[in-house]
């Protein structure tokens, strides 16, 4: 498959009172034309940064430090890490775009729906307003909303937290961009609803043919909904292959521990099994592998060296002393 | 396990007033908890389920008598908890307790943790300084927090998610109670330290043999945590039984769809389950729907369901409220 989003030892710090915080720090990733990769890890993992850094919207004190971000249009091939920002203002929202875990965060709650749709689509196509209008209500319907000419007129306090979600969607994908990237999009909603809007994202990503980067700490919505896993812990990808492979035979202590920690509605547990310890504080990580003071096969060599990037197998990498 | 119920609701309803319009004059009743009846028994852990506005928050603060019922019982070892003077109340407080969701909200900032755990002994108990010190070092081993002189003199702020709800967890079993309540205690936390905690509550009740009422809406933590299951949805039960069963054939459509939308970590499992997704959202508990109030997302709704209210009645061993079994 072609490449899409290709990242690059992506560094992202933040300069704080206390120190520099890595929140990413040596990332890389790779995002096929049309694949959906699911990033895994807990909070604080830099998983939210990364998407952020791809973006451009790093909040400050952050900073892309280091690393290249590549996105393929075509034979275009760019570096949004270098390019200036109105060349970068061009590809938000047209070629990758975003939806969030708290969509009342990111509407605007003065205006009307399809009036915010409207301004999305205005920015990156050449149509009038009504035009925009028109297709902002196409957009509603396509997101499943019921009777979207009149929710279109809503404002968003007037919708549960489903519907702000699917017009977030709605907007994310209003000018059909390569890649969506969608980070923790139903933590904030009800299972039943979660649900709904996870069956919504994978319906467009099928026919609508675009990549999907799927931001969660959730491990049974990635088992269901992606191709491909990448884990993060502490600021680093830690171990990446096919969904299948790494639930079946997860490579890295780390990706065992969180799987073996995941409870599941079909499975009884008398004893969890947990990961001991805490994550790590990101201004002062652990010397050598970043998982070492809470991983049962740490050995010397963990301790000192940070561990390579290994492949091992067909697009599965791992970064663990254990496979060298 | 359930053997004489520790806790019987009986009837138990609540209502809040919601006043809008011009000058507040309509007023209308949130029917948050409406008639919701059903027993925990000695040593059980019964999880209460359903989604945010289900009423299963407002069901727990009522039966721990932090709000009064609009009408209705609750029965606390045998004694109805609305009728109590100021002074059997008092006795009653220590014997029953509370975790909450948020560690970081629940503890005083200001004060040391051998402060926040000398609190209980102090109220409810005629202990010497010197045994309470006694009595909280060993209750932070108990949970885990060793060596416990390391934590007895800092703040809450210096500590972890996890390790704050482990402080939460030590005050809450300070005085034994035979009773605890714990509302979403593993949803504010990560999936490592997640297990840690479900583990250490699943331990304590084994040592102490507390009894739990654990509210939760992950159905994966149910599975694994508790023996017997409740199922709310707007303010009343639709489905009550033990877990092994209801998981393994849920007979009310709303615990089906709740099954079905819990994703499973488990890539070749979770896709080739057949999936019940339920359309549209909760509907507002003020002014529910009439009849089963689950009508207008139902995916089995017959005509019956629109008008008349189902019971809950017992179908194979389990109480089920719908028309349909």
């Amino acid at each position: 498959m072609a490449r899409l989003l290709e990242i690059l030892d992506l560094k992202t710090h933040f300069h704080t009172s206390r120190g520099v915080v890595r929140a990413v720090d040596g990332v890389n990733l790779t995002v096929s034309k049309g694949e959906a990769i699911g990033l895994v890890g807990e909070s604080g993992c830099g998983k939210t940064m990364t998407a952020f850094s791809v973006m451009r919207l790093v909040p400050s004190p952050g900073k892309i430090i280091g690393g290249e971000i590549w996105l393929s249009d075509g034979s275009v091939r760019r570096d949004l890490a270098k390019i200036p920002e109105d060349e970068m203002r061009e590809v938000r929202g047209d070629m990758i775009s975003m939806v969030f875990q708290d969509p009342m965060t990111y509407l605007n709650p003065v205006m009307r729906i399809y009036d915010q749709i409207a301004e999305a689509i205005m920015l990156h196509q050449d149509v009038s307003r009504n035009e925009a209008r028109r297709k902002a209500i196409e957009l509603l319907a396509k997101v499943r909303i019921p009777a979207p000419s009149t929710v279109s007129q809503y404002y968003p306090h007037e919708l549960s937290g489903g519907m702000r979600q699917r017009a977030l969607i709605a907007m994310a994908i209003s000018c059909n961009p390569q890649l969506l990237i969608a980070d923790e999009p139903t933590t904030a909603l009800d299972v039943t609803v979660q649900a709904q809007v996870l069956e919504l994202i994978k319906q467009l990503k099928r026919e609508m043919d675009m990549a999907l980067m799927l931001i969660t700490h959730d491990l049974g919505i990635v088992a269901d909904t992606c191709d491909r896993v990448s884990v993060m812990y502490a600021g680093q990808i830690v171990e990446e292959g096919g969904v299948y492979n790494i639930y079946r035979e997860p490579k890295h202590p780390y990706t065992m521990g969180l799987l073996k920690s995941t409870l599941s509605i079909d499975e009884f547990k008398e004893n969890l099994v947990t990961i001991e310890g805490v994550v790590p504080d990101l201004t002062n990580p652990p010397q050598g592998c970043r998982f070492h003071p809470r991983c049962p096969s740490a050995s010397e060599r963990c301790r000192k060296t940070q561990p390579p990037t290994l492949e091992v197998s067909r697009g599965a990498t791992v970064s663990c002393w254990l496979y060298t | 396990m359930s053997k004489e119920p520790l806790v019987t609701v009986k009837n138990l309803k609540k209502y809040f007033p919601v006043e809008s319009g011009l000058f507040r004059r309509r007023r209308r009743l949130l029917k948050a908890v409406d008639d919701v009846s059903l027993g925990i028994g000695r040593g059980d852990n019964l999880a209460l389920v359903g989604e945010s506005g289900c009423g299963k928050t407002t069901t727990a603060r009522l039966i721990l008598r932090v709000l009064d019922p609009t009408s209705g019982s609750v029965h606390f070892a045998g004694k109805n908890i609305f009728n109590l003077s100021d002074e059997e109340l008092r006795s009653l407080r220590p014997q029953m307790q509370l975790v909450c969701q948020d560690p970081y909200a629940s503890l005083n900032p200001r004060k040391t943790i051998a402060q926040i755990l000398s609190k209980p002994f102090k109220l409810h108990t005629d202990m010497a300084s010197n045994e309470i010190e006694d009595k909280i070092l060993r209750l932070l081993e108990m949970v885990g927090l060793s060596p416990p002189e390391l934590f007895v003199d800092r703040h809450p702020h210096e500590f972890s998610g996890g390790q704050r709800q482990r402080i939460c967890i030590a005050r809450a079993i300070a005085l034994e109670p035979p009773f605890v309540v714990a509302d979403e205690p593993v949803s504010a936390l990560d999936v490592s330290v997640r297990a840690q905690i479900l583990n250490l509550l699943k331990d304590l009740q084994a040592r102490l043999g507390i009894t739990y009422l654990f509210i939760t809406h992950d159905l994966a933590v149910v599975r694994s945590v508790s023996n017997r299951v409740a199922v709310m949805y707007l303010g009343k039960l639709v489905e009550i039984g033990e877990v092994s069963d209801m998981f393994k054939v849920p007979l009310h459509p709303y615990t089906e769809a709740l099954l079905s939308a819990t994703p499973i970590p488990d890539p070749e499992r979770s896709r080739s389950r057949e999936r019940l997704i339920l359309r549209g959202d909760v509907p507002s508990p003020i002014d529910p729907p009439p009849g089963c109030r689950f009508h207008t997302r139902c995916p089995l709704v017959v005509d019956k369901c629109r008008v008349s209210e189902p019971k809950l009645s017992e179908v194979e061993g389990r109480l089920v409220a719908c028309h349909l079994r």
